[in-house]
């Protein structure tokens, strides 16, 4: 049990340290006004729509390889991108976070490292969604797709959590700044 | 606001039963040049500001209803809209994949994604439409 949580917590360091690695090089390049406009995590329901089975079903009846096949790839780039976006936001959410937790003379250390374990089963659940989202097409079954969405959720709940504790250490930050 | 949208749906909207069909009408209504929607009789009413606002509105609540809906029903909602029309059906599935007309249905404040599954659907079911010619138009 020890054993299976240090590794887990090996993994997330490592994949912290890959979006780290990633960051710098899209602050890089990064439209200084895009990077401070306000965070926007796609909804789930669009990723629902991405991988509609009845979707599939119904392309299938019509018995033409090429639409299914159309559909199926047109479907999977969408997932993908969702899921990109998805990161992309929630990197751009943890770099305000630290651009503004630079300045802050109040950070809460319990906060903080849930924040950033939040962010690391955000990678993880990412990185896993990814691959199983790739796979979409040749394995398109209820039972897949279920588990791709409820592990969708899974995400779209970190990312709610994260935005939710930063959310809450800038609302600490303004009352106690104005002395509320 | 909501007076106007409901004026809008009780003498517009209501009698064009198809979402598709309500999209088509409200991207309509905007000026291609200035993103800005025009209805003089909303105006009239309302005031141009509340107008636009409430068009804009209905049209991104339109948008955002066909981008949900199953590829069966929204391939079923083309058929009856190219039937009322009364055009050759395959010039007009020409047309629509070719010029791509119906990327000005999608609204001003649209994120990305949500743009490209919506072309992307209208996409697949043209294509569904030329691969099923018995798919039928009806309710």
């Amino acid at each position: 049990m020890t054993g299976l949580m240090i590794l887990i917590g090996l993994l997330m360091a490592l994949l912290l340290l890959f979006w780290a690695a990633g960051r710098g090089r899209a602050d890089f390049g990064a439209d200084r006004a895009e990077e401070e406009s306000p965070v926007r995590l796609p909804p789930k329901a669009l990723l629902g729509r991405c991988l509609s089975i009845e979707d599939v079903e119904y392309a299938a009846q019509l018995g033409s390889p090429r639409i299914l096949r159309l559909l199926l790839r047109e479907r999977r780039r969408l997932a993908l991108k969702w899921l990109r976006q998805s990161r992309r936001e929630a990197g751009r959410l943890l770099r305000q976070h630290v651009r503004a937790a630079r300045h802050a003379a109040d950070l809460r250390p319990a906060a903080e490292v849930r924040l950033w374990f939040h962010a690391g089963l955000f990678l993880i659940v990412y990185e896993v969604l990814m691959t199983a989202v790739r796979l979409y097409g040749p394995f398109r079954t209820r039972a897949f797709v279920r588990s791709v969405f409820a592990m969708a959720g899974v995400l779209v709940n970190l990312g709610d959590r994260i935005a939710g504790t930063i959310t809450a250490g800038r609302g600490r930050a303004v009352r106690e700044a104005e002395g509320t | 606001m909501e007076a106007a949208i409901q004026d809008l749906h009780d003498r517009t909207l209501a009698n064009l039963p198809e979402i598709l069909t309500r999209l088509i009408y409200l991207s309509s209504t905007r000026d291609y040049n200035t993103g800005e929607y025009q209805h003089a009789g909303l105006a009239d009413r309302y005031g141009p500001d509340t107008a636009q606002k409430a068009l804009a509105r209905c049209h991104q609540a339109a948008f955002e209803n066909l981008l949900y809906t199953d590829l069966a029903d929204l391939v079923r909602q083309l058929a009856a809209y190219i039937e009322s029309i009364g055009a050759e059906r395959d010039q007009v599935l020409d047309a629509w994949r070719g010029l791509q007309a119906y990327r000005v249905l999608i609204p001003n404040a649209c994120d990305d994604l949500s743009a490209e599954l919506f072309t992307s659907n209208i996409r697949i079911a043209l294509e569904a439409l030329r691969a099923e010619p018995a798919v039928a138009p009806a309710h």
